[in-house]
């Protein structure tokens, strides 16, 4: 789509560089930084443009298998069982977000079994280590 | 998971993070104007038994991912102007916290180590607008002035001599603080964890457990098995061991005099509470405002190893280091860090309710680097 977003970008940054910064009262450390920051968001958009959706994907099909592999192993107390409960509604749902916090949830209890827990540890440490990973890299371009 | 009125919690924390969600239906925060606040700020002052004072020269400051910040001079009749510096909450910000808290412990700590001086609060911002803290100014950079690190004292990176004369103040004003008989200064701001070993570090759970699940919009399963870990894992302090911890004692978060390589001031009180000490030796350790040497050694707070830092702790205080505490503490600072920066930051810039909306949605990006640590962390460890 003319203009794209890339073009819009690029004349932002353009906008704030030559216009805006040159502009602003030199002793306001506030308005300086803010503007700085404007920029970085903005180079930073402009790498990563186009390309949320397939991590975002990515993101979505990791965790509803580490989701469904948690389930069909969990066992354990009424917490754990609710939660599992939670989870499963959520995988029913196709709901990401729900998902996400299901699942957490669910980790979090301490009535499962030793058994459970001692799977699910491996298992979500290997799984959060990628997932860490990959949102690291996504947000390189701003320094982290 | 235990209702919010039965957690066990320091009383005025749950008290301030139950306030605290009562500020979520508000409309955006407006940015007040310089003239707006210096008006209020006049009014403020002529309310407090000074003769004739004028505010001139107010500025906003940059930094922080906190408080909005102003620098002002204060002239009272007859005496010579003063620079000050206002401290005022937004709406919401990267953490809740008090200024009457921060204020009490300026106080406390205004003879042990180099503090700006408190001068008046407004605790509820019945005045003011917001609540609000007035201290003295005091000089100093957080950084180097020739640096290219990123906000809040990350990848703050200091050369050899600075290093080494920086080194020595961190670690005296560390033990100093630490020294301060808290026991001394309990009162309405302050609780003491004092009826079970474990209390101490589970109130600190339950502060930050509740922190990410009030501001949560996105689960990680890590933060589920980390806090199950912390629940399971809660280590005992001594009871008549407590102290004061900072809470957020690292570099970025003192003044020092470039010229003459020394702290001039230790700030951000805003987290102290009464707790295990391991806490802050934990915490300045803490990778994102670390650096790694020439031999590829990590220096906490970009100043000493980690293995030297507790053992020159010890040294100066007797105190004997316990690897299992240091290592809960490492778990819970980065809990902490992931909940800053991926729940209260992302959930202030969701409403608008901070005045540096863009610095906080910058600063959610430092989650995802803290989330890998704490899964690396816990990979060292079994269920």
């Amino acid at each position: 789509m003319t203009p794209s977003i890339e073009l819009r970008l690029q004349t932002m940054m353009r906008s704030v560089q030559q216009s805006i910064l040159p502009a602003l009262d030199a002793d306001d450390s506030l308005a300086q930084e803010q503007v700085k920051l404007l920029m970085g968001h903005i180079a930073a958009l402009q790498l990563q443009c186009g390309k949320e959706q397939g991590v975002c994907d990515i993101q979505n099909q990791q965790l509803k298998a580490l989701a469904e592999n948690l389930v069909a192993k969990a066992e354990g107390g009424a917490n754990t069982q609710k939660a599992v409960s939670a989870m499963k509604q959520a995988l029913a749902d196709d709901d990401y977000m729900q998902l996400s916090l299901a699942t957490e949830s669910m980790l979090a209890t301490t009535d499962a079994s030793d058994a459970f827990k001692a799977y699910s540890w491996d298992a979500v440490i290997a799984y959060s280590v990628e997932a860490a990973q990959r949102g690291k890299e996504w947000f390189k371009p701003m320094g982290f | 998971m235990q209702s919010r009125e039965n957690r066990d919690m320091e009383p005025s924390i749950a008290q301030m993070l139950n306030d605290a969600l009562t500020l979520r239906q508000q409309p955006e925060y407006r940015v007040r104007s310089l003239t707006e606040v210096e008006a209020s700020l006049n009014a403020f002052l002529q309310g407090r038994e000074l003769d004739q004072p004028v505010v001139s020269g107010l500025q906003r400051m940059g930094g922080g991912a906190s408080k909005e910040q102003f620098v002002f001079d204060l002239k009272v009749a007859g005496k010579e102007a003063e620079r000050c510096v206002l401290r005022m909450d937004p709406l919401e910000s990267a953490v809740v916290t008090s200024r009457a808290r921060e204020k009490a412990i300026l106080d406390i700590m205004q003879d042990v180590l180099p503090v700006p001086r408190a001068m008046w609060c407004d605790e509820d911002g019945s005045q003011l607008g917001r609540p609000a803290l007035i201290t003295s100014f005091v000089g100093g950079v957080t950084k180097p002035s020739v640096s290219t690190s990123n906000v809040s004292g990350f990848g703050t990176v200091f050369d050899e001599q600075t290093r080494e004369a920086l080194s020595k103040p961190f670690m005296q004003h560390l033990v100093a603080m630490h020294n301060v008989d808290w026991s001394q200064h309990v009162h309405d701001c302050f609780q003491a964890p004092v009826d079970d070993e474990q209390k101490a570090a589970r109130w600190q759970v339950n502060w930050w457990t509740q922190v990410w699940h009030d501001d949560v919009c996105e689960g990680y399963p890590i933060m589920g098995l980390a806090e199950r870990w912390m629940r399971e894992n809660l280590p005992v302090v001594d009871m008549s061991d407590l102290v004061f911890v900072h809470s957020d004692y690292r570099t970025g978060n003192y003044l020092y005099d470039e010229d003459a390589l020394n702290i001039t001031a230790i700030l951000d009180w805003e987290l102290i509470h009464i707790g295990d000490f391991h806490e802050d030796l934990a915490w300045a350790a803490i990778k994102s405002w670390s650096t790694v040497d020439e031999d590829g050694t990590l220096l906490a707070s970009g100043l000493m190893p980690v293995e030297e830092l507790c053992e020159k702790y010890a040294a100066a205080t007797g105190r004997r280091i316990n690897q299992d505490n240091l290592y809960f503490y490492q778990v819970l600072g980065l809990y902490k860090c992931v909940a800053i920066c991926l729940a209260t930051s992302m959930n202030a810039a969701r409403h608008s309710h901070n005045h540096q909306d863009s610095l906080l949605s910058w600063l959610g990006a430092a989650g995802h680097s803290f989330l890998l640590d704490l899964a690396k962390l816990l990979q060292e460890r079994k269920a």
